[in-house]
């Protein structure tokens, strides 16, 4: 009698849902939400949503592929800490921004700290060399980043956030303002200033 | 090499450097397997290292509250006895031979 009600066992495999494809802009709250409360597959769909435009940001800061990497594990574990604090009120992408804004300053304050002393105003003579190899656009571009570099390495860390977001990204002020937490006369003045000490640096490492 | 006298020169110079497309390659080879790496992370468990640096850590906190805890009760134990007259006399012996050569001088 008992064996005829015994529950015969069915092994139901458990599976893990393979992490979806989506478009940043098109992230369901669903997937944010699960993530939220700490789903590491919902976390994965949004790591492959966002990676490619905040590792894009982020590329501006590094001088290296491996630095990179450093710096994108670092955007998105801090976004994972930081997850449970997203409350919706603004675009996911937004805020996905603001840490990654955060992380790169946190990152080149830190460089700033370590590397710099090793910065030296000869650098520039390099670039020549590489730049005098070729005339294409590409050659212009690389010639064009490694004559700013070194100056832009020896700006103070919030100097060298504005000059990148304005000039290099092309944002605008209000954009900036949204991204840093800052007023949008605060972004004015500061990225006068900044552009004031770049140009200055710049003089300064080529007649070195 | 000309050195950016004036805005337009710098602007033009942001203008090149901005198409720099060693940072598409950089980001190309960042992003391959970044989610693996990022999920290992997490995964690890934080190091005392990391903890000390990083202000969300509850372990920094909690160190210093223990701290805290444990020099406040070693004070207050060390307060408590000053107040405890038993406590005191233990603290002080009297000793026999006590007092001045002077009280054995006869004058």
């Amino acid at each position: 009698m008992t064996a005829a009600l015994a529950i015969p066992f069915v092994h139901f495999p458990v599976t893990r849902p393979l992490p979806m494809d989506y478009e940043e802009s098109a992230l369901p709250t669903d997937v944010i939400r699960a993530a939220q409360s700490g789903d590491e597959g919902a976390f994965n769909s949004i790591i492959r949503a966002c990676k490619g435009r905040l590792l894009g940001m982020a590329s501006r800061y590094v001088q290296s592929a491996a630095e990179l990497d450093d710096l994108g594990q670092d955007i998105f574990v801090h976004v994972w800490k930081g997850l449970r604090s997203y409350r919706f009120d603004a675009p996911f992408p937004n805020w996905l921004s603001r840490v990654a804004v955060n992380t790169c300053l946190t990152h080149i304050k830190r460089r700033r700290r370590r590397w710099s002393v090793f910065v030296t105003p000869d650098e520039p003579e390099s670039i020549e060399r590489v730049a005098d190899t070729s005339v294409d656009v590409e050659a212009t571009g690389r010639e064009a980043a490694e004559r700013l570099r070194p100056a832009l390495e020896a700006l103070k860390p919030k100097d060298r956030l504005i000059i990148t977001l304005l000039h290099l990204e092309e944002r605008s002020v209000a954009e900036i303002a949204g991204l840093t937490g800052w007023s949008e006369s605060n972004v004015k003045v500061r990225a006068l200033r900044a552009r004031l000490k770049l140009k200055e640096l710049l003089k300064q490492y080529e007649n070195a | 090499m000309k050195t950016p006298d004036d805005d337009d020169e710098l602007d033009a110079l942001f203008k090149d450097a901005a198409r720099d497309t060693r940072q598409v390659e950089w980001t190309r080879n960042a992003a391959r397997g970044l989610e693996a790496r990022v999920l290992k992370r997490i995964a690890r468990p934080e190091s005392w290292n990391e903890a000390i640096f990083s202000l969300s850590s509850w372990r920094p906190l909690a160190a210093a509250a223990f701290a805290v805890l444990a020099i406040g009760a070693w004070s207050a134990r060390s307060a408590v006895d000053v107040f405890n007259e038993d406590w005191l006399t233990t603290q002080t012996v009297e000793d026999p031979d006590s007092g001045t050569e002077f009280d054995d001088m006869e004058f």
